[in-house]
């Protein structure tokens, strides 16, 4: 097979579970348009493409810059002939795919509803799959990047304070101007990849600054209890407290969301349960890889190792609570002046994304499969129940229990899992090293 | 005979369709040095992850000083040190950082003795682990692993990464443990001069069966080349017992046979109707010789 081919087929099958749950999406899809065609009815190839887009698009869509990113690390990769350039063609390709399958869903739903297709939304899917991938890419190489997913609505927002006028900017800023700035975006990328002299491998594992370490006194006699932590958290001492840290952001964040685009940012949208769920998924990930350094400290079988696992995950989800907590507290402040209902909903789908993104990274032993895909899968129902003009008491009611229901479920799994935890399998994952030498 | 401290029996382990090991049964008993050979893949990591409970096994079960594997006393963990193939550092610590919260799980943690092999491995304590060398990485995680002078040392590759000097420092410190006859060492290793000096037992790691466990002098008896020089043209098919392989040219042959048992000699020599050489062979010549 043609090597472009080849890796633009490793973007959808990479991991077993992707294969499987792009296998059923697409059964099911040829299934359902085979039923539309009988039938004459267009709700059932709509259905069919919406089930090819949760099961196959969005997996791929998160799955696919990790895919990306492993095949070019290896230096060894760098003599392979026209080995970038191909990679690109790839990815270029994949693009094509999912914005072809989003068409094709666009098309089908607007000639369902007989109305005019408007071109703005393929555009901006365009914006949003350039958007997702490289930020995924980036993240991939090491997940301090999920800060930029705040700074950045934190810097407009402190623009908006400052130059009121400049929400009437934005507001005037036309379509074709974000499928254009996509556009450029990849060239600055193919521009880059091409040039670069080498390309990170994934990391996943982020770490306090070496300065934490440096002030960090360990040379006498440490505490056991003190040791076993930082062994799982990989954290100094007397940094539990990072969460106030995390509150400094959320204030600029909150910002953002009542001076610019309130509605997007509002306590109830996929903001907050998304960056919850992409704050916590690093480390979380870290601690339950780093697990194997307890097993021969701790007495017992699993799972004693299990409980304190899951103790250093909950220690996590308490400083997001407080993070949520913080911004709930502005919410409902006469800044926002948010009514006491969309508050605690608000504070509930986070909480329950917290949870979520928690329990999912627990029960994803030996593979990262099921994680990425639960964590596509979360967002695939976030997203589209929780944008502005869609939110709903009910949607985010029905976000809310899914989250729930799905901390539940993989916290049931997880303790079935850890009873047979093997850790050949599941080593300490690479160190990040965005801010080695700082 | 004393209680062995460890106790595999029937251990297999399959990573899907694939049989990392396959019906393991062996002991260990304190006063072993054993050392594991076995080609890349062969198992060798598997099994000694196996042993201490890190991988619990499909079939078969494992214990360590007569408990479960898969759910020892924080007594019986404090008794072993383990060196892993891919050391478990903290890279953002300095040396000394780390072996402070290493020392906090072992009352008994020998600062003496970890001192001294700092002074003697010229281990760097005040740089950032990350910026260590490989070897230096090493020197620090094999300190980990001895510090608390454990009953039972596992070391997957200690000495892949050392110079010859840290390489025969670190040797001599495993003879020093088993002068203690109450301890056990079970390590692997590529090297074989290295383990033939050390060890007094050899388990060779084969298709993930243990093909050969016993002592290594047993080996080295067991396993040697005959030189056979006939009267007459001997023929292409020699049939000699247990044999490994053989080389057959015109009236000479050379054949590598296992199980040797010095008696047959004579029988053999009457046989082809010549004389017979017995030449001893190295751990290397053996391995070589059971992965033809």
């Amino acid at each position: 097979m043609n090597a472009v081919l080849r890796v633009w087929w490793t973007f959808f099958t990479a991991l077993p579970l992707q294969r499987w749950l792009g296998g059923t999406g697409a059964a099911l899809c040829t299934l359902l348009a085979a039923g539309g065609f009988v039938s004459g009815t267009y709700e059932l190839w709509i259905f069919g493409l919406l089930v090819l887009f949760i099961l196959a698009v969005f997996p791929t869509l998160f799955a696919s810059p990790a895919v990306f990113r492993a095949l070019s690390a290896p230096r060894a990769s760098q003599l392979l002939p026209r080995f970038r350039a191909r990679m690109l063609g790839a990815v270029a390709l994949l693009v094509a795919t999912l914005l072809a399958i989003f068409v094709l869903f666009f098309v089908t739903s607007a000639a369902a509803a007989n109305r005019a297709l408007p071109l703005e939304p393929i555009g901006y899917a365009f914006a949003f799959a350039t958007a997702m991938f490289l930020w995924m890419f980036v993240q991939f190489g090491d997940w301090r990047w999920v800060w930029l997913w705040l700074a950045a609505p934190a810097a407009l927002g402190v623009l908006g304070l400052l130059a009121p006028e400049s929400r009437a900017l934005v507001a005037a800023v036309p379509a074709w101007a974000w499928p254009g700035a996509a556009l450029l975006a990849w060239i600055g990328f193919a521009a880059w990849y091409v040039r670069a002299r080498r390309i990170g491998p994934i990391r996943f594992n982020p770490q306090p600054r070496a300065r934490a370490w440096a002030s960090a006194e360990l040379g006498g006699a440490l505490p056991r209890d003190v040791a076993l932590r930082m062994l799982v958290t990989a954290r100094p001492p007397g940094r539990e407290g990072w969460a106030l840290a995390l509150v400094g952001i959320v204030l600029g964040v909150n910002v953002a969301a009542m001076s610019v685009a309130a509605p997007f940012f509002s306590f109830t949208s996929s903001f907050w349960p998304f960056g919850t769920m992409l704050l916590l998924w690093g480390h979380a990930t870290s601690i339950v890889h780093r697990s194997r350094l307890l097993w021969l400290r701790m007495p017992g079988p699993r799972d004693a190792v299990r409980r304190e696992v899951e103790r250093a995950l909950l220690r996590n989800v308490r400083g997001a609570v407080l993070l949520i907590v913080a911004a709930a507290v502005i919410y409902a402040s006469p800044l926002v002046g948010a009514s006491p209902q969309q508050v605690l909903a608000g504070f509930l789908l986070s909480a329950c994304a917290a949870l979520f993104s928690t329990y999912l990274a627990f029960a994803s032993i030996p593979g990262r499969a099921l994680h990425l895909v639960g964590f596509g899968l979360m967002i695939a129902l976030q997203f589209p129940l929780l944008a502005p003009p869609f939110t709903s008491p009910t949607n985010v009611t029905i976000v809310t229990v899914a989250e729930l229901g799905g901390a539940i479920a993989f916290r049931m799994l997880a303790l079935r899992r850890w009873r047979q935890i093997d850790w050949l399998r599941l080593r300490p994952l690479p160190q990040s090293n965005m801010f080695r030498g700082s | 005979m004393s209680e062995p401290i460890v106790s595999a029996r029937d251990v297999t382990k399959l990573f899907g369709s694939k049989t990392a090991l396959d019906g393991v049964s062996a002991d260990v008993f304190p006063g072993d040095i054993i050392g594991v050979l076995g080609k890349n893949g062969a198992g060798k990591t598997t099994l000694l992850e196996t042993l201490l409970g890190f991988s619990p096994p499909n079939r078969g079960s494992v214990a360590v000083f007569g408990e479960d594997a898969l759910a020892m006393s924080a007594q019986t963990k404090a008794r072993i040190g383990f060196l892993p193939q891919l050391d478990e550092l903290f890279g953002m610590l300095n040396g000394k950082q780390h072996l402070a919260i290493v020392s906090a799980f072992h009352a008994d943690w020998d600062r003496a003795l970890v001192e001294r092999l700092i002074a003697e491995w010229s281990v760097p304590l005040k740089q950032r682990i990350d910026s260590l060398s490989v070897g230096e990485r090493q020197k620090l995680a094999v300190l980990s692993a001895l510090g608390h002078r454990p009953d039972l040392l596992v070391l997957d590759e200690p000495v892949a990464s050392l110079d010859p000097i840290a390489r025969r420092q670190f040797l001599r410190q495993l003879f020093a443990i088993a002068e203690n006859e109450d301890r056990a060492v079970l390590f692997s290793s590529h090297i074989v001069s290295d383990l033939e000096r050390a060890a007094n037992k050899v388990w060779i790691v084969k298709d993930g069966r243990l093909h050969w466990q016993g002592y290594l002098d047993t080996l080295k008896e067991s396993v040697v080349r005959l030189h056979i020089r006939a009267r007459s043209v001997l023929p292409r098919d020699l049939a000699v017992p247990n044999a490994l392989a053989t080389r057959v040219d015109g009236n000479t042959a050379i054949a590598t046979v296992a199980q040797w048992q010095p008696s047959e000699a004579d029988a053999l020599a009457k046989r082809f109707d010549g004389s017979l050489d017995v030449e001893s062979l190295g751990l290397e010549d053996i391995f070589l010789e059971l992965h033809r």
